[in-house]
């Protein structure tokens, strides 16, 4: 089976000489998703950025299996923008449609579709702006699923969302890799890092890539996350990685 | 009053600045980019007292000035120490007082105050022809640069991955603004035009829901803004173009007022 996204030795930055991104190599198969754990300023955003060929500079290799859609965190889009959901959905077709055609009507059904999809076939009419935080994260969804793309890149979409939008989203995403797409979701939250398949640890490089349960050590987290990190363990305590170290 | 040649050709060019200007102003605002339209009107000064010292027409002056203060303002914003917005404000200033210098000296004709305020009731079928031109241009480019806008004013940091490049749309909307801008010249005057671009969209903007919507009011809005100013100055003997921009922000102001109203 050939690989969604692979990645080899992939570095690169905004200023040339200066990598946010320092060697990153994983692979990511059909149907597969993988969280990407790192700090803020880790290089989550900028790995998405050197995928989508938007990195200014880049070295090493980059296979994608298409052109990835990119979900961006809702902050990206501005609420006083005068769009319905509906609208928002549909830019997902901009990218094929000429510039002198309309929009097809395949095209409308499929941003019915995809709001349908996100659960928010009620709301396809409301202003953007007056849609709650996991609505609006909902409605962006809604617009990669438009795009119709084999790879989805989500930059933190369950942060900060409510329980209903996270529920819809997380079932988005099983219908997504029951598809055979993949799908890479940068997250802070390591407890959903290890409910899926994949988990690639950024921090400035890669620290780590595989398996969850074989990659997610405490030696791991703390090389991702430094001392910074706060981990709600199964008792729902807060403790740091170093704590947790100087248990054992 | 519409009997005479003079004020048909005014209320024509007036309803025709305005389809174009309003719905243009609303990019503009969604873009934030009114401190753009403002300097790029300004800036073409030079070029205007040049066309009016040579005797060529006024539109040609315009369009030279408006590309001499886009190559200016473009080199002087690559300075990493000067930055975007100081780089437009000393082009613009230096250029509008170049301009000022030309205008002001002894060998010049008593022409300044058209430069600065436009002429609506000196406009010739010739201006009007080359208005309704230049205003066909910048409402098919609109039209064309739609979805290429819509989705970098709304959210400029995912619009690359959805297949538009939103560094082209700003350079675009530019170029459009500069076109309408040259338009607008003869029968606004560098001073006034701006008006027209950003009080009708202003009011729009908070008058409508939707995108289209919101288009067709500003474009509304900017028509009957002419046709009012035009009203006004024959009734009472006021300046042409001052009396429409007037009527433009008196409208923008009654549009923002809206919610206090309690219009739905």
């Amino acid at each position: 089976m050939t690989s969604s996204v692979l990645t080899r030795d992939l570095r690169g930055g905004y200023v040339r000489g200066v990598d946010v991104l320092g060697g990153v190599d994983f692979e990511v198969s059909p149907g597969e998703i993988a969280a990407v754990l790192g700090p803020n300023g880790g290089g989550k955003t900028t790995l998405f950025r050197a995928l989508l060929g938007e990195l200014p500079f880049r070295t090493g290799e980059v296979v994608l299996a298409g052109r990835p859609a990119y979900v961006p965190q809702t902050e990206g889009a501005r609420l006083d923008f005068p769009v319905s959901a509906h609208d928002v959905a549909l830019m997902g077709s901009y990218g094929r449609t000429p510039w002198f055609r309309r929009v097809a009507k395949e095209d409308r059904a499929r941003a019915e579709a995809a709001l349908e999809r996100v659960g928010l076939t009620d709301r396809a009419h409301a202003r953007f702006g007056t849609l709650s935080g996991g609505q609006r994260q909902r409605v962006l969804i809604a617009r990669a699923l438009v795009q119709d793309s084999p790879v989805l890149l989500l930059d933190e979409p369950l942060s900060g969302v409510d329980r209903t939008s996270a529920a819809q989203i997380e079932r988005v995403f099983a219908g997504l890799r029951a598809e055979g797409r993949a799908l890479l979701v940068a997250t802070h939250d390591v407890a959903q890092a290890r409910a899926w398949p994949r988990v690639l640890c950024l921090n400035h490089g890669q620290v780590a890539f595989g398996a969850p349960e074989e990659t997610l050590s405490t030696d791991v987290l703390r090389r991702t996350y430094g001392d910074e990190i706060v981990i709600l363990d199964g008792s729902g305590q807060a403790v740091t990685v170093s704590h947790h170290h100087h248990d054992h | 009053m519409l009997s005479s040649g003079i004020m048909q050709r005014a209320f024509a060019e007036a309803i025709i600045l305005g389809l174009a200007c309003g719905p243009l102003g609303v990019w503009i605002l969604l873009l934030r980019r009114s401190y753009a339209a403002e300097s790029l009107s300004h800036a073409m000064l030079p070029g205007l007292v040049i066309a009016a010292l040579a005797g060529v027409p006024l539109i040609l002056g315009a369009a030279g000035g408006v590309l001499v203060a886009a190559v200016g303002i473009a080199l002087v914003a690559r300075d990493a120490r000067v930055g975007g917005d100081v780089g437009v404000a000393v082009v613009v200033s230096g250029l509008f007082g170049l301009g000022g210098i030309l205008a002001l000296s002894p060998q010049a004709p008593p022409r300044l105050g058209e430069l600065l305020f436009g002429d609506l009731l000196g406009i010739t079928d010739g201006d009007l022809v080359a208005a309704a031109a230049l205003a066909a241009g910048v409402l098919i480019a609109l039209a064309a640069g739609y979805r290429a806008l819509a989705a970098t004013a709304f959210a400029r940091g995912s619009a690359q991955a959805l297949g538009i490049r939103p560094a082209r749309t700003d350079l675009a909307l530019l170029a459009v603004l500069a076109v309408a801008t040259v338009a607008a010249v003869q029968g606004l005057g560098n001073l006034l035009l701006v008006a027209l671009i950003l009080a009708p969209a202003a009011a729009a903007l908070n008058l409508a829901r939707r995108l289209p919507a919101i288009l067709a009011v500003a474009a509304g809005l900017a028509a009957v803004a002419g046709i009012a100013g035009l009203v006004i100055s024959y009734r009472f003997g006021l300046a042409a173009g001052a009396s429409v921009a007037l009527c433009a922000v008196a409208l923008s102001g009654l549009g923002l007022l809206k919610p206090k109203l309690g219009v739905p």
